[in-house]
């Protein structure tokens, strides 16, 4: 404790120390010439935005300028800074990421989009982020939404939805790269370039490469979780007309993983520890046209084609995904705003099974479909909002879903917003939890020269998980002083998975080896609670100094029915912080130079035996000249290693995280 | 074999950021000695160019009869600035006429005002305070989307965390405001297109 305190004046007693002594007065902008103007970096963040100032849900932005000041290089890293995510690194390749629980490595309740291009993977529902690794250089925003998105946002947007949106060829013109080296990772660099062809059509170029190397590990040797990737795309940005704005872009990217797996063996000592490299790759491209038809009416239309690939010893995937969605919002009268859309996508694979993971049907395409309607009704001009709303969602598996949402925004002043929401979302089953086994343990069972295998089974009966949301929230500004966002919510949910005993074991045969089979099926035999609250602070003292400051609470418990036999489900709460927080300190000591820092806490994940850790980033920068700026970042700063989680379900081997210093240089042209 | 080819590839790439780090300083220090400008906040930038604007924009004679009229600077809707703009501006004249600055909440206020900036509070408005706006020769800018498209005069941007602007022009013209081409020639230009 004493240490903690002491480093916390460390990290603090600077940051007063320049805040005083930045008090220098403003060189007068009005003594440049215009050429010199349109060179002059913006500092500050921008405004707050209305839209999500009174938005009734819970909202946080991350901007380019949090994103550039952060360090990070990854979007899981990124979301740290958001209240209401967890995220957990596993190894230098891996996350654990969800927003209010059930995280995991196959955290399956997020709704996560690129571009609104949908990421998560229908086979387990989650995200593999070793695939999404887009150069943060290119990133506009991320909006996360915690609760249920499903009305608006479609399948799986139950405990949360990551929207991550990059930058408009319109909205960025010439070039930027950025190079540099991570002590604990290896080198890295990222590229855009964009320009105008004429006065309506814009396009942009980008590219990202980086190799991490394995985690060296405390008491010498190495993890096995090297990574490298390499990703490029383009977009072309055409206003056909005053009203129409066209959108054609297209991502490619390929990269390897290695990873350290504990499998079952059916041999004496009944796990085979095996060091294996995963191959992904994949591509996108993606059409949007968007119109405005009058002040009041828009439409879009998107449509995008993605394939995604990977191999490594447990499988191999290959994905196709079609999808193509249509939007509408007009005002009938001023009092309503209505948006209604359908959607339909198709998803086909071919999966290749392994000894240690089995599929019922190796190929299999699916259909989902969506249509929905919402009306925000104004019950008392700029002062009470009513949002009703509905999803009507067709599935392969469980046909018709319905996810309907209410929402109540009152803004009293333009201080204050008060909004409040109940909800209803469904987490679709995943093709694994359908069609596929996986070998989890070998042990030697009591007949003699038997040994016995654990299998979870995929299960054609598999329903629907389901939440009922309620949620409240609270938002205050003072001017661009000072703003808080208060959430808190209470969700109850049924159906959840749990992995069950069924019928006896079996006596089967590996080839002409015999072993004791014992089954578990994928079944829905839990319901539980969960409950807690989010608070975000931002607070602006001086213009060159900025806080932000987040605390997340989260309770609850899961209740495996009377008939379950599953025992270790209901245990998986305890694989969330219950409380986490976090201090984001931003000061401009000068003009050109910039000290920041992120002290981060996560409380003890029982469940992964990992105590509570904290976890402190320090970042200089230095903007050189206009074009060149430097920035050096030290990461996780108090303790040389620390673990955040723990080894996958699938037998991935966890890795510490290591201290790391990095340095990049970014140049502006 | 790939996993020694990999380390292999990672040893190599370090040893050549042992070299690559000083050369890289080294590019920084040249760059530096020259003098650039140095950041500034959002709004700071924004203030200054609307006193350029100020500064390259020639009014229709009646709108400034005379040589020391008042240049008038306003701002309709939810006010970004703060204190920005009166900081920046403070006191400073344009080819000898002062200027002043007033805020506006709703268009009806305005009587005479050569430069507005629309907020985007008052994004769902913009097509009425344009129409009320048409042929009083106010320049009208704002940040709001399509603000250009929607037959605004000017708009600002953001673009790699630096301030950029379009003009149109079919609407200067409209408004017989003359644009010098030392705006011109920084600025985006658009171009209505003929309605049908």
């Amino acid at each position: 404790m004493k240490r903690r305190i002491i480093v916390g004046m460390i990290v603090f007693i600077p940051f007063v120390w320049m805040s005083a002594l930045a008090q220098e007065s403003a060189a007068d902008l009005t003594d440049l010439t215009l050429e010199e103007l349109m060179e002059v970096n913006v500092t500050s963040a921008s405004k707050r935005s209305e839209r999500l100032f009174e938005t009734p849900a819970a909202m946080y932005v991350v901007t380019q300028e949090d994103i550039r000041r952060s360090g990070a290089s990854s979007i899981p890293e990124l979301l740290r800074m958001v209240p209401g995510v967890q995220v957990a690194r596993i190894d230098a390749n891996k996350w654990a990421v969800s927003a209010r629980g059930f995280n995991g490595p196959f955290a399956n309740k997020l709704l996560v989009l690129i571009d609104g291009r949908v990421v998560y993977s229908p086979l387990f529902s989650g995200v593999y982020w070793d695939a999404q690794s887009i150069p943060l250089l290119d990133v506009q925003r991320v909006e996360v939404i915690r609760g249920p998105g499903a009305t608006l946002w479609g399948a799986n947007a139950v405990n949360g939805v990551i929207n991550i949106t990059t930058t408009s060829a319109r909205d960025v013109s010439g070039g930027v790269m950025s190079a540099g080296g991570n002590t604990a990772a290896g080198p890295f660099a990222s590229g855009r370039y964009s320009a105008q062809l004429d006065s309506t059509l814009y396009w942009k170029v980008y590219a990202t490469a980086f190799n991490v190397g394995h985690t060296r590990l405390p008491g010498g040797g190495r993890a096995t979780d090297a990574w490298s990737t390499v990703r490029g795309g383009a977009q072309i940005n055409w206003s056909a007309s005053q009203t129409t704005l066209l959108t054609l872009q297209g991502d490619l990217y390929s990269g390897k993983k290695h990873q350290r797996l504990r499998v079952p063996a059916l041999t004496p000592p009944y796990t085979l520890t095996i060091d294996d490299a995963m191959d992904f790759s994949g591509g996108n491209v993606l059409a949007r046209w968007e119109e405005t038809v009058s002040p009041t009416s828009s439409m879009k239309l998107q449509s995008y084609f993605d394939r995604t690939f990977r191999q490594d010893a447990l499988y191999k995937e290959g994905r196709n995904t079609f999808d193509i969605d249509f939007q509408h919002g007009f005002s009938p009268t001023p009092s309503h705003k209505i948006v209604w859309g359908a959607g339909y996508r198709l998803t086909w694979d071919k999966f290749t099974p392994s000894a240690f993971v089995g599929i019922v049907t190796p190929s299999r395409s699916a259909n989902l479909a969506n249509a929905f309607v919402q009306d925000e009704v104004t019950l008392v001009e700029q002062t009470l909002f009513l949002t009703v709303g509905t999803k009507f969602e067709y599935n392969d598996y469980t046909y018709l879903e319905i996810q309907p949402n209410a929402r109540l925004v009152l803004t009293p002043s333009r201080h204050h917003t008060l909004w409040t929401a109940v909800s209803r979302a469904v987490r679709t089953p995943s093709r694994s939890e359908r069609d596929v086994s996986i070998a989890i343990a070998a042990f030697p069972s009591p007949l003699p020269g038997l040994t016995a295998l654990v299998s979870v089974d995929g299960n054609q009966a598999f329903r629907s998980e389901c939440l009922t949301a309620s949620e409240l929230g609270y938002r205050y500004a003072s001017s661009e002083l000072f703003s808080a966002d208060i959430a808190i919510f209470y969700n109850v949910y049924d159906h959840l998975r749990t992995a069950e005993r069924v019928g006896d074991p079996t006596l089967k045969y590996a080839g002409t080896t015999p072993y004791l089979s014992i089954p578990l099926k994928f079944d829905n035999q839990m319901k539980g609670t969960t409950y807690g609250g989010e608070a975000a602070l931002s607070w602006h003292p001086l213009d060159r100094w900025k806080l932000n400051v987040g605390a997340t609470l989260l309770r609850g418990q899961l209740q495996p029915y009377a008939t379950s036999t599953d025992t270790s489900s209901s245990e998986e709460m305890k694989n969330n912080p219950q409380f986490q927080c976090y201090l984001r300190s931003f000061l401009n000591v000068t003009r050109d130079l910039e000290a920041d820092a992120l002290i981060y806490f996560v409380d003890t994940l029982p469940n992964q035996s990992m105590p509570g850790y904290f976890h402190v980033d320090l970042r200089l920068g230095w903007q050189a000249t206009s074009n060149f700026a430097l920035s050096m970042t030290a990461q996780n700063l108090t303790r040389a290693h620390h673990q955040e989680f723990g080894d996958t379900p699938l037998g991935e081997f966890a890795a510490p995280i290591p201290r790391a210093f990095v340095g990049t240089l970014t140049w502006r042209f | 074999m790939r996993v020694t080819e990999h380390v292999q590839s990672v040893k190599e790439t370090r040893r050549a950021r042992n070299i690559g780090v000083p050369l890289a300083l080294a590019i920084i220090i040249a760059a530096a000695a020259h003098a650039q400008p140095q950041p500034a906040g959002e709004y700071q930038i924004k203030s200054a160019f609307l006193f350029n604007f100020a500064k390259f924009v020639e009014w229709p004679a009646q709108l400034l009869p005379r040589g020391d009229s008042p240049m008038i600077i306003g701002v309709l809707g939810d006010d970004p600035f703060g204190n920005d703009l009166d900081d920046v501006i403070n006191n400073k004249t344009v080819n000898g006429r002062p200027i002043v600055i007033k805020r506006y909440a709703s268009a009806a206020e305005i009587q005479l005002c050569h430069i507005l900036f629309i907020s985007t509070s008052e994004r769902k408005d913009v097509p009425m305070i344009l129409h009320t706006l048409d042929g009083t020769g106010v320049l009208t800018v704002s940040e709001i989307e399509q603000f250009t498209q929607l037959g605004g005069a000017v708009r600002f941007y953001l673009a790699d965390a630096k301030v950029r602007f379009e003009i149109n022009v079919d609407e200067a013209d409209r408004e017989h405001i003359r644009v010098s081409s030392k705006l011109l020639k920084l600025a985006t230009i658009i171009r209505e297109q003929k309605r049908e």
